[in-house]
């Protein structure tokens, strides 16, 4: 039971690792070049509503829970769904402009957690300051801006 | 950085590209930020998914709804963009309900994302690429030394983030 979190961690990569894959041939089979992406979106967030708004309100109801939400937690948690689906029509558009998946979602995966990073370090920041960083994390961020910039420039069909 | 900028120009879904990086990178800090702050132990997970799929939902279904009506198309969807699309969204959704999950069984926000991310990139290359297959020898070696960087860059960024 102590590895149960794994078990979560997989079931999302899964998910995570199908989506751009299914957003892409989504939007090709609308058979729109022009409003493919508009419409595949709309379908997206048909999908949303039904498994994370119903899904979770009858999971609530079930479950018997108090219909009370901290403004906090409220707030966050609306903020993180316009956030998502802000990248996920970033994706969309990325792909309309004749970016391929494999390119636009390498990007986004090393991308991600360089942004994921920064922004947790600049949020709660380490015992001794910025000067507390760890070489490795830094080389880290390097790294991933070399293996970025290789990606992008020599992707298939440039 | 006159030729930054203009790079961006020409390559307007690199531009797309970094605005989802910028929205996925704070994406997970702000579901845990919400699950904590629900401050209900057991409900947490559910009411963090209920308003992350409320804000989801505004803009992708109003958003896009908009979008189409204000620019006259006709609506009509073929069956298979409407399944694929679907699939995607609760592929997403699934997504959030996972991490949530995962941080509730007691994975560390800095392992369980870094799983999550090498994990997702290498199903999502290995799927696009048998879809979109380039031609023989269209990968090349620069595009592949990339590849691996990207996947060590993000392990050496996640595992040795402060703490």
């Amino acid at each position: 039971m102590r590895m149960t979190w794994l078990i979560f961690a997989l079931m999302t990569v899964a998910s995570w690792g199908l989506y751009g894959v299914l957003l892409h041939t989504g939007q090709v089979s609308m058979s729109d070049p022009v409003h493919g992406r508009y419409k595949a979106f709309l379908f997206v967030g048909i999908a949303y509503l039904l498994t994370a708004v119903i899904g979770s309100a009858i999971m609530l109801a079930v479950n018997g829970a108090q219909w009370t939400f901290p403004t906090k937690g409220l707030v966050w948690s609306t903020l993180a769904g316009l956030v998502g689906a802000v990248g996920a029509f970033g994706v969309l558009l990325a792909f309309g402009a004749k970016g391929t998946p494999p390119v636009v979602m390498s990007i986004v995966f090393a991308g991600a957690p360089i942004v994921n990073a920064v922004v947790a370090t600049a949020i709660h920041p380490p015992a001794g300051g910025w000067g507390a960083l760890r070489w490795q994390f830094v080389l880290g961020i390097v790294l991933a801006a070399v293996g970025g910039c290789l990606v992008t420039l020599f992707r298939p069909g440039t | 950085m006159r030729r930054r900028r203009l790079l961006i120009f020409r390559r307007p879904w690199l531009l797309f590209s970094l605005m989802k990086v910028g929205a996925l990178g704070i994406y997970g800090i702000l579901l845990h930020a919400s699950r904590l702050a629900m401050t209900d132990p057991t409900q947490a997970r559910y009411k963090t998914l209920f308003f992350a799929g409320i804000g989801f939902s505004l803009v992708a279904i109003v958003g896009s709804a908009l979008i189409l009506k204000f620019r006259g198309i006709q609506w009509h969807f073929p069956i298979r963009g409407i399944i694929l699309a679907t699939l995607a969204g609760a592929a997403s959704a699934t997504t959030a309900l996972g991490i949530l999950l995962a941080f509730e069984a007691q994975g560390t926000p800095a392992v369980v994302m870094t799983i999550l991310f090498t994990g997702a990139q290498l199903i999502n290359a290995v799927l696009a690429l048998a879809i979109d297959t380039p031609q023989a020898g269209g990968l090349r070696w620069q595009f592949l030394v990339g590849f691996q960087l990207v996947i060590l860059d993000i392990c050496m960024v996640t595992i040795y983030r402060p703490m």
